[in-house]
């Protein structure tokens, strides 16, 4: 009898859609994909992964269908990228709340398809605020970045959307207010803004903010979904191939809750081109200033050096992170930063179309990267489009790994639409191996998913994850890791720095090994992380930290216990930890 | 004999002829049909037959029109003379004729269903002209006919792969290595097998089909150059650096195998080396983007920075201007398909004014020109409308529908523009594309 297993199954259906891919490709539109074969699989390594996930979403209250499109067909590329999401503690009561964006439906925009903020009942169970908090908006949104931009302790929200983006300030009581054009950043022109990410990117303290837009969408010109062959000819919609670019733009904090556009005199506006989605801004090239990487859909991807002048060179090409290894252009969507080599050094994972591999791009620690898809493992996974991606220990044994969602994008054509999540073990020594049904049901359930965001919205001393769906409610893993492995959370508060501390950067040196991570404002794809920087320790139960605050101060802490949460606050050193469970 | 003669045949095939490489090949299809096949078919085929020698000993000699001229003679003669009908057809395929060529085959064809080699021949000529699809029926009946033709499985295997049908495929070019044993000969048909079991994701088993294709015939650098990739995927650096070495030392001017050679050496941190060989590449194809992106960075990081800087911004521009092709493409297709959508609503200016806009934006697309040019002759602007189509004629010289259009034009046009002044009959509404 023949046995087909799910994935089996899956692997056989992802063929028709790459092969109908590679023709749209051909044709010069829709997204770019490589068309490459999956690298073969090593033997399995046979250890134990002591992660299992599930969905607990349902019964956590998270029920509101993120809305994108209609299920069955998009009528424009609006509606097919979808969005993220976020974990942040916007009531700062220690616990981890829910922002999860949504979209709309063109012609028939359901009226409750809204942004939703959940609050954290601290029982594993959420409470929608959207209303109270003063965030109900409908329309198409994407992105998402969390940041205190003025300083006052608590989280703010910014949030791309076609045909505006909104700066939400947080009130400090529960609710926040949209003061985008107080702020001066409401567009006179409708944009399709995607990435987008706080940064102190001049060092004075301040969070200034980058946006990247996705393409020139105008309603007008661009033709809907089967009502021309001008584009994606075959009834799909139209984009981003074929479409004009997007541009990018640079925001400075004047420190009285407005901002100046700096495009032009940073350098950012030079850049011609690039279907910008996620935008992470990171130190690439530890010189204590924050770059910014941008993914960039079917164009090169591109990465802004800080020049330390107020400027920023874009050098992709030359770094190494604008094209596959083989010089192709690849449909960037989002990025994971971490040092899953473990030398101190922030490596970049960035996920791209189903018939390519993700890239995997190697820091030599001056921001120059290597891309070493085939060697680290990761190129034997060519099935699916891949989306949100974040590097971290999900099983706490020391060494980060790598989990993404996947999801169709053409509900019209492909037959493989809804698709599973994808987790790589780190093996060590920049080594991973795909894990296939090992790691619990919330991996294995399909869905076409986009964003997604890592924390411990349950306080037990894991990662959690929280996933945006396609015309669906969000998903909700819950990560049950056994074993007896040790971890440590590192939660940063500035004080000369930004309040929220975005851009520091905390260095854990735990028995031979040291790891390197940052206070992330946006990342996987156009979402934001759990502020509260989480360390797998295995074994070892008492850790070394340096701490590099955004301002450049550095500070060591030799000798902390694990299995804690502490809060370091700038000049201070630890000034508050928790226990959990 | 016949068994002999297919021996030779394969052994004076394109096998031995120098390889385009392996992408090229298999995008393009099959390389043109080399004469010396069909000649020596032909000559088989033709033994006993004095007036075909004849045609042959031109064609040895170099004398292809009296060739063809004899061939059409002793054809006109005897229209059943299906062998001078195969050699005319194989003729004519070197030629670039395809309507004579695929002609005399069918006809050959016809006269002798039985013939395997007419079958192979009749599909080889269909491949030779890019229609692969054609080519398959002759192929499989040259196979069933005579299942030990290990040409026509190879044949049939690579229509196989490119149509995209790999395990049937396969199982033609297993066979065909089956029948050619351990021979030169089977040295192709492994290439082509190493293909379909990449595409089949098994780059082990490519690897090996690969190593004995080399094996077969240490002369194949496009099988060095794949096996060099196999390697590279099954991380085995020094194998894959070996391999590409020795693609590039018997294809020097292969670009592709002068890139791959020189991203392992950039790979293994030998920039130096590495920007000789992409530098070479880069001569052989200047626009290639994998080539740019390497050389830029093996420059670089061999200290050559300006030279570097100078690669990056060829290969930025190189970027750019796809998409600004992409970007015109749909734009200017758009603002066509709205001009045609106001001709048909019978807003003939506001079409215009849409068809003007597109050319502007796609000036080299000869479907908008002859569109606008209607429009202005639907608006009595007979001068710019005759000059467009004739531009669009100059453009497109081989378009029967745009020179009708033009004739139709010139035979309504008033006689001080140059027509004839008839009665105005109505033109066609624009179209979309």
């Amino acid at each position: 009898m023949l046995s087909l297993t799910r994935r089996s199954l899956l692997s056989l259906l992802a063929w028709p859609a790459a092969r109908l891919y590679s023709q749209e490709a051909r044709s010069g539109h829709g997204m770019a994909s490589r068309g490459v074969k999956a690298a073969p699989r090593g033997k399995p390594s046979g250890l134990p992964f002591h992660a299992r996930f599930t969905d607990v979403a349902n019964q956590a209250g998270l029920r509101e269908t993120v809305v994108c499109g209609h299920p069955r067909h998009a009528d424009y590329v609006i509606e097919a990228m979808s969005c993220g999401a976020a974990f942040l503690d916007y009531d700062n009561d220690g616990w981890l709340d829910i922002l999860v964006l949504t979209g709309s439906r063109f012609g028939d925009p359901p009226p409750t398809a809204s942004q939703r903020l959940y609050k954290n009942n601290r029982d594993g169970t959420f409470t929608d605020v959207t209303v109270k908090a003063g965030l109900f908006r409908t329309g198409y949104q994407y992105g998402v970045a969390v940041g205190d931009y003025n300083n006052d302790g608590f989280d703010d929200l910014f949030i791309t959307g076609w045909d505006q983006n909104m700066l939400y300030r947080n009130n400090g009581d529960g609710t926040f207010t949209d003061v985008t054009k107080e702020a001066g950043l409401w567009n006179a022109q409708p944009r399709f803004g995607s990435g987008c990410t706080f940064l102190d990117y001049d060092r004075d303290g301040r969070l200034d903010l980058f946006v990247s837009n996705y393409v020139a969408f105008d309603l007008e010109t661009v033709p809907r979904a089967g009502t021309s062959t001008s584009c994606n000819p075959g009834g799909i919609f139209c984009g981003p191939r074929g479409l004009r670019y997007g541009h990018h733009s640079l925001y400075r904090n004047n420190g009285d809750g407005s901002f100046t556009d700096v495009t032009a005199p940073s350098g950012i506006g030079k850049v011609e081109g690039g279907y910008g989605l996620t935008a992470v801004s990171a130190d690439f090239d530890n010189d204590g200033w924050p770059d910014i990487y941008l993914a960039c859909d079917s164009t090169p991807s591109l990465l802004f050096r800080n020049n330390h002048d107020g400027t920023f060179t874009e050098q992709g090409l030359e770094r190494g992170v604008a094209l596959s290894d083989d010089g192709m252009e690849q449909a960037g969507m989002g990025i994971g930063i971490g040092d899953f080599r473990m030398d101190g050094n922030l490596d970049i994972v960035k996920t791209h179309y189903s018939a390519d591999t993700p890239g995997v791009y190697v820091n030599n620690g001056k921001g120059d990267f290597r891309d070493m898809t085939l060697q680290a493992g990761l190129a034997v996974e060519t099935r699916y489009v891949c989306w949100g991606i974040a590097i971290a220990d999900l099983d706490n044994d020391g060494n980060p790994d790598l989990f993404c969602v996947t999801g169709g994008i053409y509900p019209e054509v492909q037959e493989n639409y809804n698709t599973p999540r994808v987790v790589f073990r780190n093996l060590g020594k920049g080594r991973f191996e795909e894990l296939l049904g090992q790691a619990g049901p919330g991996v294995e359930a399909l869905h076409s998913s986009r964003g997604c965001a890592v924390g411990d919205f349950d306080n037990d001393g894991d990662v959690d994850i929280l996933i945006v769906n396609h015309n669906e409610p969000p998903s909700l893993l819950r990560n049950d890791v056994s074993g007896n492995s040790h971890w440590i959370k590192v939660k940063l508060h500035g004080v000369r720095s930004n309040r929220g501390a975005v851009g520091g950067r905390v260095t854990v040196r735990y028995g031979d090994k040291v790891q390197a991570q940052e206070v992330l404002s946006q990342s996987s794809y156009l979402s934001s992380n759990d502020s509260r920087l989480h360390f797998g320790l295995g074994p070892v139960t008492t850790v070394d930290l340096e701490i590099r605050w955004p301002l450049g101060q550095v500070e060591n802490l030799n000798g902390v216990a694990a299995d804690q949460l502490i809060h370091v606050t700038e000049g201070s050193g630890i000034t508050r930890t928790e226990k959990f469970k | 004999m016949r068994r002999k003669w297919r021996a030779a045949n394969l052994g004076r095939s394109r096998l031995f002829r120098r390889p385009e490489p392996p992408e090229r090949r298999l995008r393009a299809g099959l390389p043109a049909l080399h004469l010396c096949v069909a000649l020596v078919g032909a000559v088989t085929l033709l033994a006993q037959r004095n007036p075909v020698e004849d045609a042959w000993a031109l064609l040895a000699k170099g004398q292809r029109p009296q060739a063809i001229r004899l061939l059409s003679d002793i054809i006109k003669t005897n229209p059943r003379d299906a062998d001078a009908r195969l050699l005319l057809g194989s003729v004519l395929q070197e030629e670039g004729d395809r309507t004579g060529s695929i002609a005399q085959l069918t006809e050959a064809v016809r006269l002798r269903p039985r013939s395997a080699e007419a079958q192979n021949a009749l599909g080889e000529a269909f491949n030779a002209f890019g229609d692969a699809q054609a080519a398959r029926g002759p192929f499989e009946k040259a196979v069933a006919l005579d299942p030990r033709f290990a040409q026509a499985h190879v044949n049939l295997g690579l229509v196989l792969l490119q149509a995209g049908e790999l395990d049937q495929a396969a199982m033609h070019l297993d066979r065909a290595v089956e029948l050619l044993g351990h021979k030169p000969d089977a040295a192709y048909p492994h290439y082509l097998r190493a293909k379909v079991s990449s595409e089949q994701s098994d780059v082990r088993k490519a690897a090996a089909h690969l190593q004995e294709a080399v094996a077969l015939r240490p002369d194949f650098a496009e099988a060095w150059s794949d096996l060099g990739e196999a390697r590279k995927t099954l991380l085995d650096n020094a194998g894959a650096l070996a391999a590409f070495e020795r693609a590039v030392a018997l294809a020097p001017d292969d670009a592709v195998a002068q890139t791959r050679l020189g991203s392992q050496y950039l790979d293994e941190g030998k920039a130096h080396l590495a920007a000789v060989h992409l530098q070479e590449a880069s001569r052989l194809d200047p626009k290639n983007q994998s080539t740019l992106y390497s050389l830029q960075r093996a420059l670089r990081e061999d200290g050559q920075t300006a030279q570097a800087e100078a690669i990056k911004q060829k290969l930025a521009e190189l970027l750019r201007n796809k998409d600004k092709d992409d970007q015109s493409l749909v734009a200017g297709i758009e603002l066509n398909n709205q001009g045609a959508n106001l001709e048909k609503a019978g807003d003939l200016r506001g079409a215009l004014e849409k068809y003007r806009a597109a050319l502007d934006v796609l000036p080299g697309h000869v479907g908008i020109r002859v569109n606008f040019a209607i429009a202005l002759l639907r608006l009595g602007q007979w001068k710019e409308g005759l000059a467009e189509l004739r531009e669009a004629v100059r453009r497109e010289p081989e378009n029967a529908v745009f020179k009708a259009v033009l004739d139709d034009a010139l035979a309504q046009a008033p006689v001080e523009f140059g027509g004839m002044g008839r009665p105005p009959k109505v033109l066609n509404s624009g179209t979309k594309y």
